[in-house]
């Protein structure tokens, strides 16, 4: 609409936000805070785009209060009826076979309420067990639609927005050198985005790509250069909010360490978009994995029972990262690495021991076939990730 | 049950999940510190915990806030302790 994210429009709103917040105190801090992040929705949303996610926010709050006072299947469902409109509200592919074309909400914008969803969810939860001991009125609404968070992350906690908001722990030390880093990392983000980013991009697989046409070589250099625009592109992102949001004195937590040099899937996830990793572990692998190993049928056999969790999460990563089939298929081949994973180590341990596997992981050559394979079994997932649907369908069809 | 007993029994707990008798913890032990500590571990040591303290039950939001062994005692204590 009228701004585009990390634009020098985004900057300069950016720069207005953090005098508003560091220079105000008490309501006119709060309710200024929030008017800049109406605006901001607004700008970059529009009016219909605005109003979805005013009403979602507002369908969270009610189903959250629900939640909190509720019987626990009162609770339950509570939770799943804000799931079923997020999903009618991004219009999933899959609605196209249950739904009529004049009952789907195409025209909808709904970019940032993945994140909306997740960040209401974590509420959610985690007042009901009593961990959150209050929501604020006053705190709630910005930390759902920070302008710095709204579109892309990281995920941060409510407990850990509130208390920064309230000043009871501080983004960063207020010295001179604090602020100069916070400063230097927003152009650091610039330049991993318009600079590395963009140059990659040239090389990187394209989502109408025909892949069955490439040559092995050709297909190799677009899918690790379209995993490392990815990650220069949304590391990048995450670097100039982060500098954002420590001027503001909301600092979100850290999504990114080095992802390329992961030596396993499991720790490819730790350090990739971490704070939904983080989140999916709490919210469903825990769960999951926590009923299934307390049930008769699973109680002796742990490793079915992480490998149905891990497929579980990975198949709700999928879906939450997007609405067509590709996210899909991005999530089961993740959920599937993390199986293969799992078995290998499995097997590896009876075979070698702990203490020798760990000794062969260690050493050098264990470390460049482990980061080799992880690189590429995570290039390979983005595949999907990138490809629009005939793409992904062709290529199946080819494959099949 | 007094906090030292908490201490003894989940040092036990501990020992026993990562088969591992040489583990000791004190209130800021994280995963970080014990080698085989990971998702799946962690979720098979707090089960091994709510069995080792009758009665206790962790809900998805206490297992998700717990930061280190040293709030993992406090929501035992919390629940157990007398």
């Amino acid at each position: 609409m009228f701004i585009d994210l990390l634009s020098w429009e985004f900057l300069l709103f950016s720069a207005f936000a953090i005098i508003l917040v560091a220079s105000s105190t008490g309501p006119v801090r709060t309710v200024g805070f929030l008017g800049a992040n109406i605006a901001f929705i607004f700008a970059l949303l529009g009016p219909i785009g605005l109003a979805s996610t005013l009403f979602f926010s507002g369908l969270g709050w009610g189903l959250t209060r629900v939640h909190l006072t509720a019987s626990r299947w009162a609770a339950i469902l509570s939770a799943t009826l804000l799931v079923l409109v997020f999903i009618y509200m991004l219009d999933y592919e899959f609605l196209g076979l249950f739904l009529p074309d004049a009952a789907r909400l195409s025209f909808l914008q709904t970019v940032g309420l993945s994140f909306l969803l997740f960040r209401i969810l974590h509420v959610m939860i985690d007042a009901r067990s009593g961990v959150i001991d209050r929501i604020d009125p006053a705190v709630y609404p910005n930390y759902l639609l920070a302008f710095s968070t709204f579109m892309m992350g990281p995920i941060q906690r409510y407990q850990d927005f509130r208390d920064q908001w309230a000043d009871r722990t501080q983004a960063i030390e207020m010295t001179y050198e604090a602020h100069l880093d916070a400063g230097l990392r927003i152009l650091w983000g610039l330049v991993k985005v318009y600079v590395i980013g963009t140059f990659i991009f040239r090389f990187a697989l394209q989502p109408n790509t025909d892949v069955l046409a490439l040559s092995l070589g050709e297909f190799w250099l677009q899918l690790v250069a379209f995993y490392f625009f990815l990650y220069m592109n949304f590391s990048g992102y995450c670097d100039v909010v982060i500098g954002i949001g420590s001027l503001m004195g909301i600092r979100p937590p850290e999504n990114f360490n080095n992802p390329y040099f992961a030596q396993n899937i499991a720790d490819f996830w730790l350090r990739q978009h971490r704070s939904l990793t983080l989140w999916l572990t709490d919210y469903v692998f825990n769960p999951v994995y926590k009923k299934a190993l307390s049930s008769s049928s699973f109680a002796s056999l742990p490793l079915a029972a992480g490998i149905i969790a891990a497929m579980l999460t990975m198949l709700v990563s999928g879906l939450w990262h997007g609405t067509t089939i590709g996210f899909l298929i991005f999530g089961l081949v993740h959920g599937t690495w993390l199986a293969i994973y799992r078995i290998w180590d499995h097997v590896l341990v009876a075979r070698l021991g702990k203490k020798r596997l760990r000794k062969i992981r260690a050493s050098w050559p264990g470390r460049v076939v482990g980061m080799a394979i992880t690189l590429h079994a995570a290039a390979f997932a983005f595949l999907f990730f990138q490809l629009d649907t005939p793409s992904v369908v062709a290529l199946l069809k080819g494959l099949l | 049950m007094t906090e030292s007993e908490v201490w003894q029994r989940l040092t036990s707990v501990f020992q026993d999940v990562f088969e591992d008798d040489e583990i000791t913890l004190s209130p800021e032990t994280t995963a970080e510190a014990i080698e085989d500590w990971d998702s799946l571990t962690n979720i098979q040591l707090l089960i091994a915990i709510e069995k080792a303290f009758p009665g206790l039950q962790f809900s998805t939001g206490e297992v998700a806030n717990l930061q280190n062994v040293g709030d993992l005692v406090s929501a035992i204590i919390k629940r157990v302790a007398t």
